[in-house]
């Protein structure tokens, strides 16, 4: 189902057995995933497109979330202008290990580029000299405490999500 | 031998053509064809290349989807039919 918060930058499809029991769509072949596991092995495919095009293919792609055949899909609200990016981006994210079928469902589905990221590229742009984080705090003029302190807290909240890696990973809220 | 480019999300680099064929000699790696696509939309190539000739991690090179810092790099070889695809590491998720 497609959840749709209005305090959330992201629209989320998810299957309605996470909204409603919390089923963990992170795993693989039904066996969650640890963070360690996580780390190494779950990642995302990439889509870009104007909103409009991003929530067609999230209206496709609900019914495969439902079967858990694509665990989870989630793309921007709106442009990110600080980015100074003109499309929104769409992340449908799956286990390596199942990433070619995700694939075949996005090729049916008529996406062109082909983009697979890890989510431990995506974690390390937003650490402290991450590409990301340091671009974010340059574009908020933060003053240098100011941006110390948003490190702190980025390596703070990393550990401690990460603080054992063979606890079941649970998410990160956004 | 042809390569298929797709660069997305690149107005940050003023790109004037974002779907390119290229014709590639057949031993291209990744940066001939960096090389090539700024004969395109120059400029391309020195924001894709960092201070040490390597790929710049503001962008992402994805070689048939592949993260081309997790193949060769630079050096990566590319095959007839291969597609490109390149995004500013921002749009990562």
């Amino acid at each position: 189902m497609i959840v749709d918060r209005p305090e959330s930058h992201f629209i989320f499809v998810v299957p309605l057995d996470h909204v409603e029991y919390r089923y963990n769509y992170i795993t693989l072949r039904g066996e969650p995933l640890t963070n360690k596991q996580y780390l190494e092995h779950w990642g995302k495919w990439l889509v870009f497109g104007l909103r409009e095009e991003v929530e067609e293919l999230a209206r496709k792609l609900d019914p495969y979330v439902e079967e858990k055949k694509v665990p989870a899909v989630k793309y921007d609200r709106k442009l990110i202008t600080e980015f100074q990016l003109n499309r929104c981006v769409m992340c449908i994210y799956c286990h390596d290990e199942t990433k070619d079928e995700v694939w075949e469902i996005l090729a049916a589905l008529g996406v062109k580029d082909k983009a697979w990221m890890y989510e431990r590229e995506t974690l390390e742009k937003w650490l402290p000299g991450g590409v990301n984080l340091e671009k974010w705090i340059h574009g908020r003029g933060l003053d240098h405490e100011q941006a110390e302190r948003v490190r702190a807290d980025a390596r703070a909240k990393f550990k401690k999500i990460f603080a054992d890696e063979n606890e079941i990973f649970t998410g990160i809220y956004q | 031998m042809n390569i298929d480019v797709r660069l997305n999300l690149l107005g940050v680099l003023g790109i004037k053509q974002s779907e390119l064929t290229l014709d590639t000699p057949p031993d291209a790696t990744a940066a001939i064809l960096i090389r090539l696509i700024d004969q395109h939309n120059p400029g391309f190539a020195a924001a894709l290349t960092n201070d040490d000739g390597g790929l710049s991690p503001q962008f992402v090179f994805f070689i048939n989807g592949r993260n081309a810092v997790h193949l060769d790099g630079m050096r990566t070889r590319l095959n007839a039919g291969d597609v490109v695809n390149v995004i500013p590491a921002i749009a990562g998720g």
